[in-house]
């Protein structure tokens, strides 16, 4: 999916780093869950593209 | 100030393609409106029109303007006499006459929530506005930014030619029609990199946590020099504050922005106000100058990626983090402060005392709630409806 695009530049600048990827996956995992609960308290939903949530706040 | 988003967001959706009727009520050529109207504005933005009278000198307009055309079926007068493209929710175009209806879509008791912000003022306040036309005085607004724009040789698109008075009972409603050569927005062409919400959230926490950066800076434009962009629209909107003019919050949005043959513009000015601006300004006018500019500028700026929780913030601190963020990442900001910082020194204004003022302001309520929609957070997404119930409508 084009949306990976950027995530994929992520993980070849962390490989630079090279940061495990035990913690990568680690951390991942922590804001995922983090973006979970988020989510329970918006009325939007976090799935849609910004620029549909640019329009929205316009 | 609590109001029926739904009942509001339905008259909103409109199609792309619609019917011009005829209807009740009478065509007024500019000159004439002025006369009638000018003791809307205040003294000085008298003055400026009157000045520039000469350029309102329109005494022949097409044979179809003659009598006032709508959008609004429920007023109608025949069958429809033309097809125009829709324009925002109250306003049409016809495309190959170039000529803007704007307001052209009153409907007697719907109103619209407006933000309203005062010089001098601490808070945004909410009021409402009748929807789908225009009051006289923001007809007469918008005459005043077209004569503001000529004198100080600003870029303008459009020509205001005639005002239709629509014939509704006790309501006063206008439509300004305006010559305008193109009305596509440049929000058309923003590039969001094809991100979600919840992919800024995670990269954005993901590069702090590791210390990278991998995320654009902020939304740019497809199709566009965005350099060229920013420093246009900065210097633009820069000559237009420096010399007192504003847009207003609702009106500084980016939707009003155009990008025609490689030049920005801005449009829609019914809520345009000049302000007299002392040749020697004391501390506190400059507190509330740069206040308003602030505003303005946060409300026209496009979106700058990244995210931050900022629930268990303070309103100061947050306000500092995401200004940090919004200002070292936008480019219209680094130019319009550079831009308002070279025209108030050559106005012999203290750029210490600017800059003391900036501070100032980054404390206040006003510019918290406005910060709050140019970097993701936590609290902007907990507060934010569904883009099925948003209030605004692109303008095509």
């Amino acid at each position: 999916m084009k949306s990976r695009h950027y995530y994929k530049k992520l993980l070849k600048e962390l490989k630079k780093k090279k940061i495990p990827p035990s913690k990568i996956h680690y951390v991942e995992k922590k804001i995922i869950d983090s973006i979970h609960n988020l989510q329970k308290d918006c009325k939007v939903d976090l799935n849609i593209s910004l620029n549909q949530f640019i329009k929205a706040r316009r | 100030m609590l109001f029926e988003r739904d009942k509001i967001v339905r008259y909103l959706y409109q199609p792309e393609i619609l019917p011009l009727y005829k209807t009740s009520g009478k065509t007024i050529f500019i000159k004439d409106f002025i006369r009638q109207h000018i003791s809307c504005l205040d003294p000085h933005e008298v003055s400026i029109i009157l000045r520039n009278m000469h350029l309102l000198e329109i005494n022949k307009i097409p044979n179809f303007l003659v009598t006032p055309l709508t959008i609004n079926n429920d007023i109608a007068i025949g069958k429809s006499i033309k097809l125009a493209k829709r324009l925002g929710s109250r306003s049409a175009y016809l495309v190959k006459e170039k000529i803007k209806l704007k307001g052209c879509r009153p409907i007697p008791g719907i109103y619209f929530p407006h933000n309203v912000f005062e010089f001098g003022g601490d808070e945004i306040i909410n009021v409402k506005i009748p929807f789908g036309s225009l009051s006289a005085e923001n007809v007469m607004r918008e005459i005043l930014a077209f004569c503001f724009f000529k004198e100080h040789q600003l870029p303008l698109l459009q020509i205001p030619i005639c005002v239709f008075q629509y014939d509704l009972s006790h309501i006063q409603a206008y439509s300004l029609v305006l010559l305008s050569p193109y009305e596509t927005r440049i929000e058309n062409q923003e590039n969001d990199y094809n991100l979600k919400i919840r992919d800024v959230i995670l990269i954005s926490e993901m590069e702090k946590f590791f210390d990278v950066k991998v995320l654009p800076k902020e939304i740019k434009f497809k199709g566009v020099n965005n350099v060229s962009y920013a420093r246009q629209k900065g210097k633009l909107l820069a000559t237009m504050n420096i010399n007192g003019g504003f847009r207003g919050i609702l009106n500084s949005n980016l939707g009003n922005d155009i990008y025609y043959k490689s030049k920005i513009y801005i449009c829609d000015f019914d809520t345009f106000r000049v302000i007299n601006v002392p040749s020697k300004p004391t501390s506190d006018f400059i507190t509330k100058f740069i206040l308003w500019c602030l505003v303005e500028i946060l409300k026209t700026s496009p979106l700058v990626l990244g995210y931050f929780n900022i629930d268990r913030l303070s309103r100061n601190n947050a306000t500092a983090i995401l200004w940090y963020h919004y200002s070292n990442n936008s480019l219209l900001w680094k130019y319009y402060w550079k831009y308002l910082c070279q025209y108030a020194e050559n106005k012999g204004w203290n750029l210490k005392l600017l800059n003391e003022s900036l501070k100032i302001c980054l404390k206040s309520r006003v510019i918290y709630d406005l910060i709050l929609d140019n970097v993701l957070n936590s609290k902007i997404l907990k507060n934010t409806y569904p883009p099925s119930l948003s209030l605004y409508k692109t303008h095509n």
